[in-house]
């Protein structure tokens, strides 16, 4: 696995050393710049370059309409797609849109729930790479609100 | 920190969920205030085989949880679970798959 | 024939003291008769009841995302019950609930022994007992709450009481809730002053606060049911069964019902009242008493 030095980055808190992982390089590993992208478009070109995206059914992105607290909105993402790599969240409208990324590896099941913050209303997009490299997209706009009582 | 998890077996694949007690604080780096506190890697092994790989950030929220499935399980199989920080803290813990 | 009389006299003043012991509660029977039918009612179709309940809620909207009928215990889950989008993100939000770790911490507080080596067994007949919270001391003539009651056993064994609200309080009961969910709400009222503080428990509900003018009653009551801004207005029926309320809204607070009175008084833009005041007290004891009957699910996640 590939280590790359960003010390000059003057940021400490990326960790230089990930978790002993079998396999390939990962998008920590290779793209830690990213991880630092303050918009969608730029963290996206670091990772995949201007490789092009195919909005289409294969990334399956699954979100409520209306966030019921953006600091926890369950999220499921998927894809039917035999032997995808890997499957990555941006959230447009965050301070740091790449908000998390996942390696897939052999026998795993292409589909992932976590939960994730969401500063305001935005687009959610998730990218999966391919067997072949090749990148799919799906969008889905998420409304935030701030404050309220609750009900 | 604490890593809770309900993880089951059916026709061979596992359906495992995962609560993790850690405050995903994105402090500076939301905004806020503080030194960011979040888990940036978190692996699952079955093994020596590797079955989970994610990498989140600290948009993940607080005690995250976590839903995957892998396939080549069978109940009593042990499964390891391991996550590291930003600020190298870590926990490591074994789960046994009913 | 004077010895029969006397004995039907004595007789019928025996049983009218008994039956009038006994309608201590009369009025509160009333309301909550009332009280539990209004809601019945109202969520029993409000697609063809919108005229009546819902006039100015857009019809196609509620066609799509309304659930009904509404069982008496289906109260229990608030506006999860009656809006579905709401109902079905919770049911993600709880397929490995937060409160989880609340609760395990509240189990280690709970069987922690104290300075003295006893423990809150020595206090609570078993851990389950949230149903029978709040109810009113006729020897102190208060309304007295499980935060109280904690912190009374606290106290008694020379420990420092915890603060009201949230944190280590929120967590010890929350441990009581879980190992009291389906027990049934059976708050009784023993005496005049018990009445009394049910009648000022029903004032607090439908007085009229802050700059807003908003009532417990106007959003919980008339408005439940309908949408404000972002928020889905509970029942007032069950709304004492999730307690205490894990709150997902800045990264998830445990709040007890006591943090939760005094939250929403505030959030209408009124004064914050004081926890474990005699108007939250009573409010609560009254609020619980109308959803006597309903089994307990608490703790549980909320917006």
């Amino acid at each position: 696995m590939k280590r790359r030095n960003f010390l000059g980055l003057g940021f400490t808190t990326l960790a230089v050393t990930a978790l002993q992982t079998v396999g390939s390089a990962s998008i920590m590993s290779e793209h830690p710049k990213a991880f630092l992208e303050t918009s969608s478009d730029e963290a996206i070109k670091d990772i995949y370059g201007s490789n092009a995206i195919s909005k289409d059914d294969k990334a399956v992105l699954k979100l409520p309409d209306i966030a019921e607290n953006g600091s926890a909105v369950p999220v499921t993402v998927s894809t039917s797609l035999e032997n995808a790599k890997t499957m990555t969240i941006f959230i447009d409208g965050n301070p740091r849109p790449l908000a998390v990324s996942w390696e897939l590896q052999e026998g795993s099941m292409a589909k992932f729930s976590t939960r994730i913050k969401m500063r305001k209303t935005t687009n959610v997009r998730l990218i999966v790479e391919d067997a072949n490299g090749k990148l799919h997209e799906a969008v889905k706009q998420v409304k935030v609100t701030v404050g309220g009582c609750g009900g | 920190m604490g890593i809770k998890a309900i993880a089951k077996v059916r026709n061979g694949v596992a359906d495992v969920k995962l609560l993790v007690k850690h405050p995903m604080a994105s402090g500076k780096l939301g905004g806020g205030k503080g030194e960011p506190k979040f888990i940036n890697h978190l692996t699952v092994k079955l093994g020596s085989r590797l079955v989970y790989d994610m990498y989140p950030t600290s948009a993940v929220s607080k005690n995250p949880y976590i839903r995957f499935g892998f396939k080549g399980a069978k109940k009593g199989d042990v499964i390891t679970v391991e996550w590291k920080d930003n600020t190298g803290a870590g926990e490591k813990k074994d789960i046994k798959l009913k | 024939m004077l010895k029969k009389l006397i004995k039907i006299a004595i007789l019928s003043m025996i049983s009218g003291s008994i039956l009038f012991a006994a309608s201590y509660n009369a009025q509160a029977e009333k309301d909550r008769k009332a009280f539990v039918n209004y809601f019945l009612k109202k969520f029993q179709n409000p697609v063809k009841n919108h005229a009546k309940y819902f006039p100015n809620v857009n019809l196609d909207e509620m066609k799509k995302t309304y659930r009904y009928p509404l069982s008496f215990q289906d109260f229990q889950d608030g506006s999860l019950a009656w809006y579905k989008p709401s109902r079905e993100q919770f049911k993600e939000l709880n397929e490995f609930p937060a409160y989880s770790l609340e609760v395990d911490d509240g189990e280690v507080l709970w069987n922690k022994p104290f300075a003295n080596g006893k423990t809150y067994s020595s206090c609570f007949p078993e851990t389950g007992v949230r149903n029978d919270y709040p109810y009113f001391d006729t020897k102190t003539n208060e309304v007295v709450t499980i935060g109280q009651a904690v912190n009374a056993c606290r106290v008694k064994n020379g420990e420092k009481p915890y603060k009201y609200g949230k944190g280590n309080i929120a967590k010890v009961i929350a441990y009581m809730a879980m190992k009291s969910r389906g027990k049934k709400i059976h708050v009784t009222i023993p005496s005049m002053a018990a009445a009394q503080a049910y009648e000022h428990g029903k004032k607090e509900f439908y007085k009229q606060r802050g700059y807003l003018s908003l009532s417990c009653n106007e959003c919980h009551v008339v408005s439940s049911g309908k949408r404000l801004r972002a928020e889905s207005l509970s029942p007032a029926l069950g709304q004492t069964t999730e307690m205490p309320v894990y709150r997902v809204k800045g990264g998830g607070t445990l709040l007890t019902l006591q943090a939760r009175l005094a939250g929403c008084v505030k959030g209408t833009g009124a004064e914050k009242p004081k926890l474990q005041s005699k108007t939250l007290r009573d409010l609560s004891y009254f609020l619980t008493y109308m959803s006597n009957g309903m089994k307990l699910y608490g703790p549980d996640t909320r917006k």
